[in-house]
């Protein structure tokens, strides 16, 4: 009777257990979702709610990550040498995330450093008296030091009627930087329809973020 | 008698079917004689039955020159307008007799309200334009391309070098991409394209 009572028990815990087990796993699969990865050029990577502190560490051979559904991610990346670290947010609607890190700011500025003056050169031949009316400023180099934008700056009187600071984008072409958007103050698909739109939005979120306003 | 009513209650009913989604266009041509075409084929002027969508008419009469209007059909936006300029001395003449005068004034009329509307729908900017900041100072407003008057330009005027970032930014700041539109610097001469390189 007492050993009854014991397997009884025994089978009752065990019963909650399972139910449990089966309940958790069937809540979370049905609130989770799995995101792909793909990634090269990096050592790892991590993925965390938006604006919480905690994330979960990965290998950067891990193909696929589980989310929770409806929530915002934050993947976090670390890049082989030579390559950026970065981040790229994960919406509740992203399925797929393909991680290729930009070279890193140091491998930038060395091709920058090597590949300046050439730069300048193609500018400055692209059109008329910039060497004279407009002092080029530094720029930045981008995708794979393949882009580059940079602002020309007025050296005459900010009086003058196109005082303007111009923007200008080239791409190296087989080892040769070309002026492909010819200084202006900003660019149109209308106006350049052989050109990717990606590089014009590029070379526009440059002006937008360089070139600021005066407040009166 | 049943007959006839029955094949009209018929006749209607196809009718009906038959323009299920369709907008009733008006197309009125000036001189009336003149051949109206859509899409190149011959259609004549008065109510015609389309989907929504973009047609392109013409007008041709000897004597003048061809009138073009190209139109997003939708319901808020369905007539066609169409007045081919006078070339020759006896179609200037006729254009000249004031009732024929006024009824190609009219229809010009209806035609700029259509312009404005396909304008605004192709590029919701334009509904908010004029726009003027003194304190850039910058005005942003729009004009119609000289060869189609469905294609509009975005004119940014009045503005100093501080003004046209301004003006960017005011576009930037209502949802659209500056990429998208064919703007005009008015105060604005690219001084590196002036003469050969």
């Amino acid at each position: 009777m007492y050993q009854d009572r014991r397997k009884l028990i025994w089978y009752a815990i065990f019963g909650v257990l399972l139910i449990s087990i089966i309940g958790y796993t069937v809540s979370y699969f049905g609130s989770t979702r799995t995101v792909a990865v793909t990634s090269k050029n990096i050592t790892s990577f991590s993925i965390g709610e938006q604006d919480k502190k905690a994330s979960k560490q990965l290998a950067a051979t891990k193909q696929s990550v589980r989310v929770k559904k409806g929530k915002t991610y934050t993947l976090s990346y670390v890049g082989t040498s030579g390559y950026a670290n970065g981040s790229t947010t994960v919406t509740p609607s992203t399925t797929t995330v393909a991680i290729n890190p930009d070279y890193s700011a140091e491998k930038l500025s060395g091709i920058l450093t090597t590949d300046i003056a050439a730069i300048n050169t193609a500018i400055t031949s692209s059109g008329t008296s910039i060497d004279t009316l407009y002092t080029i400023q530094k720029g930045t180099l981008s995708n794979f030091g393949a882009w580059y934008f940079t602002t020309l700056t007025y050296n005459g009187s900010k009086e003058d009627a196109s005082s303007d600071t111009l923007i200008v984008g080239l791409q190296k072409k087989q080892g040769v930087w070309t002026v492909v958007l010819t200084p202006d103050i900003i660019f149109t698909t209308a106006a350049y329809p052989d050109v990717s739109r990606d590089f014009i939005d590029a070379a526009n979120a440059y002006q937008n973020s360089h070139i600021i306003p005066v407040e009166v | 008698m049943i007959i006839v009513l029955i094949a009209a209650v018929v006749f209607f009913a196809v009718q009906g079917v038959g323009h299920t989604g369709k907008i009733a266009t008006t197309v009125e041509v000036q001189p009336k004689d003149s051949v109206v075409k859509m899409g190149g084929a011959v259609i004549g002027s008065g109510t015609i039955y389309l989907s929504p969508g973009e047609y392109s008419f013409t007008a041709e009469k000897t004597g003048f020159t061809t009138a073009k209007q190209t139109i997003i059909i939708s319901k808020d936006n369905h007539y066609v307008g169409l007045t081919p300029t006078p070339v020759s001395t006896e179609a200037i003449a006729w254009s000249n007799q004031t009732e024929n005068a006024l009824a190609v004034e009219q229809i010009g009329s209806k035609r700029s309200d259509t312009s404005g509307q396909t304008a605004s729908t192709k590029n919701p900017l334009i509904d908010r334009l004029p726009y003027s900041d003194i304190l850039g100072p910058f005005t942003v407003d729009y004009a119609f391309d000289t060869t189609d008057s469905t294609k509009t330009k975005i004119v940014i005027m009045d503005s100093t070098a501080n003004g046209r970032v301004k003006a960017l930014q005011w576009i930037r700041s209502q949802g659209v991409d500056p990429a998208d539109l064919t703007i005009e610097f008015q105060d604005f001469t690219n001084p590196t394209n002036q003469g050969d390189i």
